[in-house]
């Protein structure tokens, strides 16, 4: 007899570089960044007879009253203890919850007492089993999950999720990632063998959501060039796909390593698919902490000339920094100051050395018993760490993180990196360079949202307006920049939408030297108002 | 000094493209005649908004193709 199923994707315990929180915090309804790939792709597994719906939480209210037999709830470890909550509410009123997902298979502990069915790995090896159990009632505890082979994994139900509210879709091509940063807890669920999808696969996935509408594609990849030989053939699928598009090319935004760099046909490749924007994490310009943390694809190059190399290729950068490695002194802050002021890279995303459940580095620090008991072990918020430093107290790590992430996104100083940027990046290629001139479909709604969101952000300060007139000035020279240019602005905007969220943003820290906020130790206080130097009025 | 909110709309949009205002008409393509791209539409929007003291709303944006569904939208907040 089949059942109703509740997928549920809950709300992070706070915005991120990624997400599309300001949105709502501007008085627009819920979006996402990024569509959830998840819940559709669970969704696509059950059986098909089944009454689905899906509710993604970034975007609208969870319904506590949904009459659903079962609850699926999915997430990540910035998700952890709203999963919980959502998991209590529904058990308490009888439901039968089930919990999944990347925070379920890297700490089932956390999360067993509060469901009726825990999945530790991924879905697809077990998902007949699973749901054939659920059907009949009589169903495990806990069910583990070898590593699948993804081939096999069938087209996401989209038209289950509220696409209207998401700025891209989401296509996975591949689970794994053969590196083995201490820090990274992506290979200790997903293993470090990747396993991609096929070019046909992918393709048509695709074409479902170009269908749907989207023109901006999020390839979900822990390392999209790590497989130079898979990599390829998948460029050359997507090329020959997206310069076929009848309304126009997609945008693709991927993650990769840097090493990608050094491959002259990979980077042609990448830029005549239509790949728009990067995600690499350099981590630090600290040789020895990228030495220690085992990020060896970034050692012993100049991460700036590889960088420019995206750039000159028309692909945008997003660039991960992290502070407070065991090698990093008190001069770190400024250190990656001016590192980050070199590069043609207009948004980073910068945050303290954490250490997530599962890693080598938590086995580590606990080890070396430099576990915090309050801390977060949320990967990517600024102002938080659940381990203690080598060379800095807390408040001196806030104090300088504070310091550097101001420094950063003062408009000023944005606005040079944005013309930085501008001025480094090479021409439109592949499908864009055609349709350079063409009319194109009008605006998704959400995107004419974002449209606003700009319109306000630069008309928020005289710096502001500055920030933006300059950045028009540079980009009359170079118009091809333009989709770049708009991308990384509507980033900035969610970037100071993290920052207002957790009182961070204090342009006054940056005042003063770096070294004198580290000593000052500049923080956020409980109430989310900032001291500098200790004092209020600062 | 323009005389009205169209004709506003008008020299702004020649400013910032360009293109000689008597070539600007209500069919005049944004993107395909006056490569307008999104950076530039902003720009031409912020200044529309700022010099006429209107705001144009997010369906309003959504819907712009042409010339003349700026002009449309202006001439909503300047009944004759």
């Amino acid at each position: 007899m089949s059942k109703s199923l509740y997928l549920v994707n809950p709300a992070p315990v706070c915005p991120s570089y990624f997400g599309a929180e300001v949105f709502e915090q501007w008085g627009f309804p819920g979006a996402q960044g990024i569509a959830d790939l998840a819940t559709p792709t669970v969704a696509a597994l059950a059986p098909q007879d089944w009454d689905i719906s899906i509710c993604d939480e970034f975007i609208s209210p969870i319904d506590f009253d949904h009459p659903a037999e079962i609850v699926g709830i999915t997430g990540k470890i910035t998700q952890g203890d709203r999963m919980i909550e959502v998991a209590n509410a529904f058990r308490a009123k009888g439901t039968t919850v089930v919990i999944g997902g990347p925070y379920a298979s890297l700490s089932p502990e956390q999360l067993r007492p509060h469901c009726d069915v825990l999945v530790v790995g991924e879905l697809e090896g077990i998902a007949d089993e699973l749901f054939a159990d659920l059907e009949s009632g009589d169903f495990k505890a806990e069910y583990v999950a070898e590593k699948p082979d993804i081939t096999t994994s069938p087209l996401p139900r989209w038209d289950l999720y509220p696409n209207d509210r998401a700025l891209m879709a989401c296509v996975q091509t591949s689970r794994g990632c053969p590196f083995e940063c201490e820090f990274c807890d992506v290979i200790q669920y997903l293993g470090r063998k990747q396993r991609h999808k096929t070019p046909d696969q992918i393709i048509a996935e695709l074409d479902l959501l170009y269908d749907i509408g989207y023109r901006s594609v999020f390839l979900a990849d822990d390392n999209f060039t790590a497989s130079r030989k898979t990599a390829k053939a998948i460029l050359a699928a997507l090329a020959a796909w997206n310069g076929s598009r009848p309304d126009g090319p997609v945008s693709f935004n991927t993650q990769v390593s840097i090493d990608a760099a050094k491959d002259a046909e990979m980077m042609d490749m990448l830029a005549e698919a239509g790949m728009t924007l990067v995600f690499i994490g350099i981590e630090t310009p600290n040789v020895d902490s990228l030495k220690e943390t085992k990020k060896r694809q970034n050692v012993g190059i100049d991460l700036t000339e590889r960088i420019s190399v995206f750039v000159e290729h028309g692909i945008s950068v997003v660039a991960g920094m992290i502070v407070g490695f065991d090698n990093d002194t008190k001069d770190i802050f400024q250190v990656q100051y001016d590192f980050a002021m070199q590069n043609a890279v207009p948004i980073f995303t910068l945050g303290a050395l954490v250490a997530p459940a599962a890693t080598p580095l938590f086995d580590r620090m606990e080890a070396s018993g430099r576990l915090t008991a309050d801390g977060s072990e949320v990967a990517g918020t600024p102002w938080d760490t659940n381990i203690v430093h080598m060379n800095m107290t807390k408040d001196e790590m806030t104090g300088g993180l504070q310091w550097l992430c101001n420094s950063l996104y003062k408009p000023e100083a944005f606005a040079q990196r944005m013309i930085r940027m501008i001025e480094t990046m090479g021409p439109l290629r592949g499908p864009f360079a055609s349709h350079r001139q063409t009319a194109k479909a009008g605006l998704r709604p959400i995107e004419a949202e974002a449209v606003t969101i700009l319109k306000r952000l630069i008309r928020r300060s005289p710096e502001e307006r500055k920030m933006w007139s300059d950045v028009m000035a540079a980009m009359a020279k170079k118009p091809d920049t333009g989709p770049a240019v708009m991308l990384s602005l509507f980033r900035y905007a969610q970037v100071r939408c993290l920052y207002d969220n957790g009182g961070f943003w204090e342009p006054r820290v940056t005042e003063q030297a770096a070294v004198s906020a580290v000593a000052g130790g500049a923080a956020v206080g409980a109430s989310g108002l900032v001291s500098i130097g200790g004092s209020a009025s600062g | 000094m323009s005389d009205s909110p169209a004709q506003a709309v008008l020299e702004i949009l020649a400013r910032e493209t360009g293109v000689p205002p008597t070539k600007i008409n209500e069919a005049t393509e944004l993107v395909g005649d006056l490569g307008i791209d999104s950076p530039r539409a902003l720009q031409v929007l912020v200044e529309i908004e700022d010099k006429l003291d209107i705001e144009v709303n997010d369906e309003e944006v959504a819907n712009l193709r042409t010339v003349g569904d700026i002009l449309e939208v202006v001439a909503t907040r300047f009944p004759a």
